[in-house]
């Protein structure tokens, strides 16, 4: 009997790990300006200003910071351009409309945070070439599934693209151009991607559409899709926020604190600040699927 | 280097030594062993103090020793043996073994002075060697002698996170580290996720630690050399020990199979946390099972044909296997499920030694080592005769089987030159996810799927010639060139390493010396990086992911201050070339996809200022080491291609270690280590940004996505490390053998030391969670 209590007693040391206060001080951090603006033509350029604020103050996230009081100062291939007003919460908005191969920055300033700088151009849009389509026998809540394939011609230099699927219920892809660490087989219906593997050449996109609200549209179905071209801050951005965003897990800390995976670290092209200033432009295509295609009849 | 250059290298280089040998003198060689069990003993000091010369015995105990033809006095010393002199007059060529009686009463300063010019004479530099004597006394984690635990303790080398056995060496990685277990690899040398290793100290003869300065016989991995020798077994007469500990047991047996020509040693040792815990998780749930174990055996043979001609085999087996059960009863229907964890070594050695004449003495090795991972579930369920098995698993591994030879050939007393070859052929299965599903039921189809990684065949093959060179009383090199080269998937890699070192002697007790060495590593560990488990992948290299290559050169100062006490220090420069780590955000625990597109190249570069001053004899012996380091890391894309410290960079390693013998049946052993906390990675802050929806499809500049603000990688210190562990061993000679009662603390004052970081969002603050608060130990050990 001896020897198990010593064992116990050696065992209840060892799992019952102690948590005390560590001598680590992560609350007092500096005020930072964020910066959030992603712009194209299409619209005039809003921006967003809000601080930072402490990983631990839990409760801050239902009520941010926003910079109500800034000087907000937006130039156009470096001349300036406009002054931009605050409107409500963290916007500011100004009465240009970006064009496209342009170079933006913009400079902030505010009491009692550093001045920050970023700057983006908004790419060349890209045009879909052709939209197709290819019927699946797979047939999934009384409809067919659908491969879909979008083609269209990189230009020769580095690009990059966000791909939007509209009006589908959920597509998947095993195209090789999408980064391992998004899911594959999942549901993935706005994804980035580089044009490393076809550098100005024409490419042809796939996917597989799941089409199951279209069930019962004898008339057939008009489905649209969208192709971002966006900078290569923005598609920086996007990586990391993809590398950070849990995959398994609703909470990052759980996957961080057990091991499983390493902290990522968020691209920002915000000098001196956080948050991202980037450009993109867009070009939509659509593709009529006639409901003899859509409809699976028994 | 061109192969034609290579030749006329090679050609000039034996030329040259053969040069060197002396007409009109002869050679006394032979072996050097324990008088009293015939064990070969390493490192030996045969010296004619009449020519001022010394020899040290290799890994086998042999010795070849040139003489004049006129009488020749030769000093044969080994620590905690007599010293034994004899008197040659020599007209041929003669072959004398040399037994030397264990005499534990004797002073030892003659001896360890001995040892100790031998270290300040020596070409070779940055190598760490702890008797495995003083290794027994030191404190223990858990009542386990561990000697990778001690070797922690030196200067250039530390554990990484608190209880790890594991070796980080001069700012390397854990897989950068060459552990042979009697020259076969071992692939991973740590039971119960890393807090051991697995070398039982009771089959242990000689360990030596290799972190600069590498002589050209050793390669494969970039960092260290952990040459590891067990013992060969008693050739006299039986002999034996046991020894329980607080959560493992072992024994050793080892003993004449036929008296002076073969030998056995046998060692086994199994922990019982499972076996002891077992009751009290049943009385929790009755329904629930769960455990944990490791075990190890090593078993060695030796065959004496004759002087010049014996057999080696050796064997090493050990897993660990951590299991949770679970049994579900529903009437007529019964459930069954089992997660579970394991991981095996297994290593074969076959060895045999060849003395060709007095001055050419081989050895060859055919040799096997495997590693396997797996982790998984079943799930069982039976109703009536109807059953369904479900087992989902993951698999990972690697395999070799090598055949290598070596010569040592000593012309004359001024040259030592040593040469081989070897070959490897890996096999890597690099992480499959298998399915299975088995069923008696007509509408279930069984299935046996496994996809992911293919295994990979590789091969590897090096070759090497040195040649320790005293070109007078002052100056000692070892040059020395090594080829390796690894072929994969039609891929053919090729490394050139030369090595050199080089010893200034400014004195019989002072001395300078400088060393380049270029390593070359075809294989890889893909690591988590914040955790060290077995699931940790061996991947070989491809025509994508690149051989691991380092340079390094250190200078050192090694000053024999008198008969107690030595002082040396040492500084280094390193660089490493195509490091991987995984990409940001990725995990191992996904077969989905080649694992060469989840991993990052880059490279990594360390220096340091090691200082070590030992007191050597005396009651009270032991150590204080000193590391000053620095260990970066730079990816292209990690920490947006900024250098970043390694998770493992420690700034301050300090040690000391005591021994003290109050009487022969009383002696303690106590430690107390500081180090810098390792670097972290923490988020200071969060910040809401563009919400790129993947499930609604909105790029949205009003954003409710809340990112957490990194900023540097392992920009962040844990809280400094230290802690102090004692031991008390108490000795006492009993009618059938001696019997060792030892007991102690580990970190005895209650340090929280921190293991990981965690944020605690209730008391808005930073916790630690420390592991291991303190933890006694006892052990009750008894040899016969």
């Amino acid at each position: 009997m001896k020897y198990p209590l010593i064992f116990i007693t050696g065992l209840a040391f060892l799992i019952n790990a102690c948590r005390t206060p560590a001598d680590i001080d992560l609350e007092d951090i500096d005020d930072k300006i964020v910066l959030n603006s992603i712009y194209s033509p299409d619209s005039c350029i809003k921006i967003y200003l809000q601080n930072q604020y402490s990983v631990l103050d839990g409760g801050r996230a239902d009520n941010p910071e926003y910079l109500k009081q800034a000087e907000v100062y937006l130039y156009e291939d470096n001349v300036p351009v406009d002054t931009l007003q605050h409107t409500i919460d963290a916007e500011y908005i100004s009465e240009i409309y970006p064009k496209i191969g342009s170079k933006y920055s913009v400079d902030v300033h505010a009491q009692g945070y550093p001045s920050v700088h970023a700057e983006d151009i908004v790419p060349e849009t890209v045009p879909i070439d052709t939209v197709t389509y290819e019927r699946f026998s797979y047939v999934y809540y009384h409809a067919y599934q659908h491969k879909i394939f979008i083609s269209f011609t990189d230009p020769p230099g580095k690009n990059y693209y966000m791909f939007y699927d509209i009006d589908s219920n959920g597509s998947q892809s095993t195209d090789p151009v999408i980064d391992e660490y998004k899911p594959k087989h999942g549901y993935n219906i706005i994804f980035a991607f580089n044009d490393e593997l076809f550098d100005g050449q024409t490419y042809e996109l796939e996917i597989i559409s799941n089409l199951s609200s279209y069930w019962n549209r004898e008339e057939g179905a008009v489905l649209r899709y969208k192709l971002h071209s966006i900078s290569e801050e923005f598609y920086t951005f996007c990586k990391s926020v993809n590398a950070q965003s849990p995959k398994h897990t609703d909470d990052i800390f759980e996957l961080y604190s057990s091991g499983i995976t390493e902290p990522v670290l968020i691209y920002s092209n915000v000098e001196d600040g956080l948050g991202i200033f980037g450009g993109y432009s867009t070009a939509i295509d659509s593709l009529f699927i006639p409901g003899s295609d859509l409809i699976n009849t028994p | 280097m061109s192969p034609s250059k290579i030749k006329f290298f090679l050609l000039n280089f034996l030329l040259f030594t053969v040069s060197l040998n002396v007409f009109g003198q002869t050679t006394i060689s032979g072996f050097v062993e324990d008088a009293h069990t015939g064990e070969k003993l390493i490192n030996a000091g045969v010296i004619s103090k009449t020519q001022n010369k010394g020899i040290l015995t290799n890994n086998y105990g042999f010795y070849s020793f040139s003489v004049k033809n006129e009488i020749t006095k030769l000093q044969i010393s080994y620590i905690g043996y007599e010293t034994k002199h004899i008197s040659i007059r020599s007209e041929q060529d003669t072959l004398i073994n040399i037994s030397l009686k264990p005499d534990n009463t004797i002073d030892e300063v003659l001896i360890t002075a001995n040892k100790a010019k031998n270290r300040v004479k020596s070409s070779q530099m940055s190598t760490l060697e702890i008797p495995m004597k003083t290794i027994k006394i030191l404190p223990v984690f858990l009542g386990e002698t561990d000697v990778l635990k001690s070797l922690q303790l030196m200067p250039g080398v530390h554990s990484g996170s608190e209880g790890s056995s594991g070796l980080y060496v001069r700012g390397g990685g854990p897989d950068q580290n060459a552990i042979l277990l009697d020259g076969v690899t071992v692939y991973n040398a740590y039971h119960l996720f890393g807090f051991f290793s697995i070398f039982n100290g009771n089959a242990l003869k000689n360990v030596k630690l290799i972190k600069g300065g590498f002589p050209a016989q050793y390669g494969g991995r970039i960092s260290s050399i952990l040459d590891v020798r067990m013992k060969e077994g008693n050739t006299k007469e039986f002999k034996g020990e046991f020894s329980l500990g607080l959560i493992s047991s072992k024994f050793t047996l080892e003993g004449p199979l036929k008296k002076d020509k073969t030998s056995f040693i046998l060692t086994g040792r199994r922990t019982y946390i499972d076996i002891l815990a077992k009751p009290f998780i049943k009385m929790a749930d009755a329904d629930t099972d769960a455990g944990y174990f490791f075990y190890d055996f090593t078993t060695k043979i030796n065959h004496k044909f004759s002087d010049k001609s014996r057999l080696y085999f050796s064997t090493y087996t050990g897993k660990d296997k951590f299991y949770t059960k679970y049994t579900e009863n529903e009437g007529d229907m019964i459930g069954k499920s089992e997660n579970f964890l394991h991981w095996k070594n297994i290593t074969g050695a076959l060895r045999w030694n060849y003395m060709f004449n007095h001055k050419l003495f081989s050895n060859t090795t055919f040799t096997g080592s495997s590693f396997n991972f797996s982790t998984g579930q079943k799930n069982k369920e039976s109703y009536e005769n109807e059953f369904k098995e479900v087992e989902f698993s993951y698999n990972s591994g690697i395999k070799d089987i090598s055949l290598k030879t070596d010569f040592n050939y000593i012309p004359n007393n001024d040259n030592y030159i040593k040469f081989g070859v070897s070959y490897t052929n890996h096999v890597f299965n690099p992480g499959v996810n298998i399915q299975e599903v088995k069923s008696n039921i007509d509408s279930l189809e069984s299935v046996n799927l496994s996809f992911g990684n293919k295994n990979i065949h590789s091969d590897e093959f090096s070759a090497y010639l040195q040649d320790d060179i005293e070109w007078n009383d002052f100056i000692k090199t070892n040059i020395g060139i090594r080829y390796s080269a690894f072929y994969v998937n039609q891929k053919f890699y090729g490394t050139f390493e030369p090595r050199i070192s080089f010893r200034f002697l400014i004195n019989n007790n002072i001395s300078l010396k400088t060393s380049y060495s270029r390593m070359a590593q075809y294989l890889h560990l893909l690591t988590n990086s914040t955790v060290g488990l077995p699931t940790d992948l061996w991947l070989p290299v491809t025509d994508k992911v690149k051989p691991q290559k380092s340079e390094q050169i250190a200078f050192g100062f090694f000053y024999n201050i008198n008969i107690k006490f030595d002082f040396s220090a040492e500084t280094y420069f390193k660089t490493m070339d195509n490091l991987i780590e995984y990409q940001e955000g990725a995990s191992f625990y996904s077969a989905i996809g080649n694992w060469e597109d989840k991993i990052e190249a880059g490279k990594g570069r360390a220096y340091g200022f090691e200082l070590l001053f030992k007191k050597k004899t005396g009651k009270t012996t032991g150590w204080i080491g000193y590391t000053l380091s620095r260990s970066e890391r730079q990816f292209e894309n990690l920490n947006f291609g900024n250098w970043f410290p390694y998770r493992y960079d420690r700034t301050h390693d300090f040690s000391i270690v005591v021994t003290h013998h109050f009487s022969n049946k009383f002696n303690i052993g106590a430690n107390w280590v500081y180090g810098t906390g390792n670097a972290t990675t923490l988020a200071r802050s969060k910040f809401s940004s563009v919400f790129v929806n993947y499930l609604e499809g909105i790029i949205d500049n009003y954003s409710s996505l809340y990112l957490y603000n990194f900023e540097k990688r392992n920009s962040y210190r844990m809280p400094a490390y230290h802690r102090l562990d004692i031991a008390f061993n108490f000795e006492k000679q009993k009618k059938r053998g001696k019997r060792t009662l030892s007991f102690g603390i580990y970190n005895a004052y209650f340090r929280l030391n921190a293991y990981y970081l965690e944020y605690n969002d209730q008391e808005n603050r930073m916790d630690k969670v420390s592991v291991f608060p303190a933890i006694p130990f006892i052990r009750y050990n008894f040899e016969f």
